[in-house]
């Protein structure tokens, strides 16, 4: 069983281990992150360009580990599979920017 | 494509089986404020085949009660009555397109209609939506006109697929090639004649373009945004391999940033497992009551 607490720290000492404990909103309201979300490294990346400073998140202990060769071939499909939906969009940014997330997403459930 | 064609293709679509005469009152009386469970059951209770598929489907794990609802009222009381009724709703509609012919593979079809659904449900419980029923319903049907261009028009169906493999176009635009109309435009004439909730009408009818509904602009952007991430995550098949733009628009619409939507990817794989009940509808000899 996956323990987690919440706990307040630094967006720089933040991991993609981690997961929100709330939203994160900008001052006007909008939505920027919601608090079920799953951490990657591109996503603290622009947490920390939205200036944000503290966060709250359970920290989760990843488990396990498989086989590095089985891994390394699904993250393959999953590249060439998103490269190929996405093949019509690759000039706009905003739908790269969506791969690039959607692409974290996918190749971190191959390791938690 | 002649006027005169699409006129008679138009008129076509307005003679499609409507849903039985039972669902309209059933939906009508659920939006009266004074109606009671008794008055409700008894109405829905004169067609037996749908109480049926309704205990089946709210019994799903989909709903979250596996097993313990053994009648209409428990379901009115449990589930709520917007739930039953979009339960009753997407029966009754999907039961009209229950017979397409071997050559299409609904399943792949109805596994990215329910996606899309689900994508829906979580975005509208992270955005706090009010009525999260109706967004599942406007996501689950959200490409319906596409199952009405195959059941009236068969082969145009295959020549829109065959435009979409060899120009590599996606489906919408092969629609306007082959038909001089494309599912959306269905969609909506087909929920305006199901007399379904306008804001849902709308998602039928601006899925591509949110910003051109009146009524709720909101619901539409989830349903644009739904169906690009079900695409982009590969679950079922919407008749092409492409994720269609999302115009920054949407994002405006909704008051959310891309982080937002990558932020909802854990829930829509959660709920995605349990809403793979939901498909055991489209099987008839699997429908069964409780028991």
């Amino acid at each position: 069983m996956i323990k987690s607490k919440e706990k307040t720290i630094p967006i720089e000492k933040l991991t993609p281990d981690m997961t929100l404990a709330m939203d994160i909103t900008k001052p006007n309201g909008d939505l920027i992150f919601g608090q079920s979300g799953r951490l990657t490294k591109p996503i603290i990346e622009k947490l920390k360009r939205f200036g944000v400073k503290k966060i709250t998140v359970l920290v989760e202990q990843a488990d396990g580990h498989q086989d590095p060769r089985y891994i390394k071939k699904e993250m393959k499909e999953i590249e060439e599979g998103l490269d190929y939906r996405f093949r019509r969009v690759r000039h706009i940014p905003l739908m790269m920017e969506l791969k690039e997330l959607i692409g974290e997403h996918l190749k971190g459930k191959l390791t938690s | 494509m002649k006027q005169d064609i699409l006129a008679r293709k138009l008129e076509r679509i307005d003679d499609l089986p409507s849903i039985p005469s039972m669902v309209f009152e059933a939906v009508h009386l659920l939006h009266q404020p004074d109606i009671t469970v008794e008055r409700l059951t008894s109405s829905i209770q004169l067609d037996q085949a749908i109480v049926s598929k309704i205990l089946r489907l709210v019994n799903s794990s989909f709903y979250g009660f596996q097993g313990r609802i053994g009648n209409l009222s428990q379901a009115l009381v449990l589930l709520g009555f917007n739930a039953v009724r979009n339960a009753i709703l997407s029966i009754s509609i999907l039961d009209i397109f229950s017979d397409l012919g071997k050559d299409f593979d609904s399943r792949l079809f109805w596994l990215h209609a329910i996606g899309t659904g689900v994508i829906c449900q979580v975005i509208g419980h992270q955005l706090k939506y009010p009525r999260v029923e109706n967004l599942f319903v406007a996501g689950l049907l959200h490409d319906i006109g596409k199952l009405v261009i195959i059941k009236l028009f068969p082969e145009d169906f295959f020549k829109i697929l065959k435009e979409v493999r060899e120009k590599d176009i996606s489906i919408i635009e092969a629609e306007r090639a082959v038909l001089g109309m494309d599912h959306t435009e269905i969609g909506y004439r087909m929920a305006e004649k199901w007399k379904l909730p306008q804001e849902i009408q709308e998602a039928l009818g601006f899925h591509h373009c949110p910003w051109n509904a009146k009524e709720n602009r909101a619901m539409s952007a989830t349903v644009c945004v739904s169906n690009c991430l079900c695409r982009a995550l590969d679950i079922g098949c919407g008749g092409d391999a492409l994720v269609p733009e999302i115009d920054p628009k949407v994002l405006t619409i909704l008051g959310i940033e891309p982080l937002f939507i990558a932020g909802c990817l854990e829930d829509i794989d959660l709920e995605m497992e349990r809403a793979k009940s939901f498909l055991t509808i489209f099987n008839e000899n699997e429908l069964r009551s409780p028991s």
